[in-house]
């Protein structure tokens, strides 16, 4: 009963306003046709920076870049005076073959780094992802080849 | 505002809540207009970095100048730098910390205001091939 009223008189106290997504500081956003030149297998690392200057992190050897900015999703007042912005982070991720020309890229409008999953394991997993589903088809391609020798003789 | 009965009244109360929220969300959507890329005025290279020169300086004079990379990529070749203006109109290059020696992930996360990203890509004879000047933060 003490908590409930205690809630129901902070929910009473702050008021949420959504507002459209936008920059309240740091770095300029990276939006889809920012990254229209990016062609997989084609364009290079340097292209990438050239484009759009220095990353926040580097990862795995030089293998991936993250881009990082902040967005303003929303304001909180507070009665009494106070308040602040509700913001959300958004990464650009950009990973790379051997032969320095892109491999994958996403946008990616959640945290990525969080206390159960540092950001270098999201990282690993995303960056991984590809080879594990080219893996995954060879092994289903490999299982069905043995099907086949066995049940036909092939 | 007159309320004749309470069904106009409520009437009356939505319409006017509709037309604040559409007023609040007009003037709001200004604030989502400002996202493009901030490539640098195309004056700040000739007044604060007029010694960057596509092949014309060296890997060597660039860190005389500017000091040490904030990043450094393929072994060197590639340069980067997070720069500013300072109080006496002097471009400095930002110390970004990110712990540069850890491979597996280095990270920088602080953008404060009027931060200029300097890209340079050399070549195989140390010298500037090409570089670009992108503005992070306006």
């Amino acid at each position: 009963m003490k908590y409930s009223l205690m809630i129901l008189l902070l929910l009473q106290s702050c008021i949420i306003i959504p507002v459209p997504p936008h920059r309240e500081s740091g770095r300029v956003f990276i939006t889809p046709e920012m990254i229209e030149f990016i062609k997989p297998n084609i364009t290079k690392r340097e292209d990438v920076l050239l484009k759009l200057g220095e990353p926040n992190g580097v990862a795995l050897h030089e293998k991936v870049l993250i881009y990082q900015w902040l967005v303003t999703k929303a304001f909180v007042a507070v009665y009494g005076g106070g308040g602040g912005d509700i913001t959300q982070s958004n990464y650009f991720i950009v990973s790379f073959n051997n032969n320095n020309t892109v491999k994958k890229m996403e946008i990616v409008k959640h945290e990525i780094s969080k206390r159960k999953k540092p950001m270098i394991e999201y990282i690993r997993e995303w960056n991984n992802d590809t080879t594990s589903m080219a893996c995954n088809s060879l092994k289903i391609s490999i299982a069905v080849c043995g099907f086949l020798v066995d049940n036909y003789r092939i | 505002m007159i309320f004749v009965n309470s069904k106009d009244g409520c009437a009356a109360y939505f319409y006017s809540m509709k037309k604040l929220v559409a007023s609040i969300a007009f003037i709001l959507s200004f604030f989502g207009c400002s996202n493009k890329l901030y490539v640098a005025d195309s004056d700040f290279e000739s007044k604060y970095i007029p010694f960057i020169k596509d092949n014309a300086i060296q890997r060597d004079d660039v860190i005389l100048q500017l000091g040490e990379p904030s990043w450094l990529f393929e072994n060197g070749r590639i340069f980067t730098y997070r720069l500013f203006i300072d109080e006496k109109g002097r471009p400095k290059p930002i110390n970004v910390g990110n712990e540069k020696k850890d491979s597996t992930l280095a990270y920088a996360y602080i953008y404060g205001p009027k931060q200029y990203s300097l890209v340079l890509i050399f070549n195989s004879n140390n010298l500037l091939q090409k570089h670009s000047l992108v503005r992070l933060s306006p």
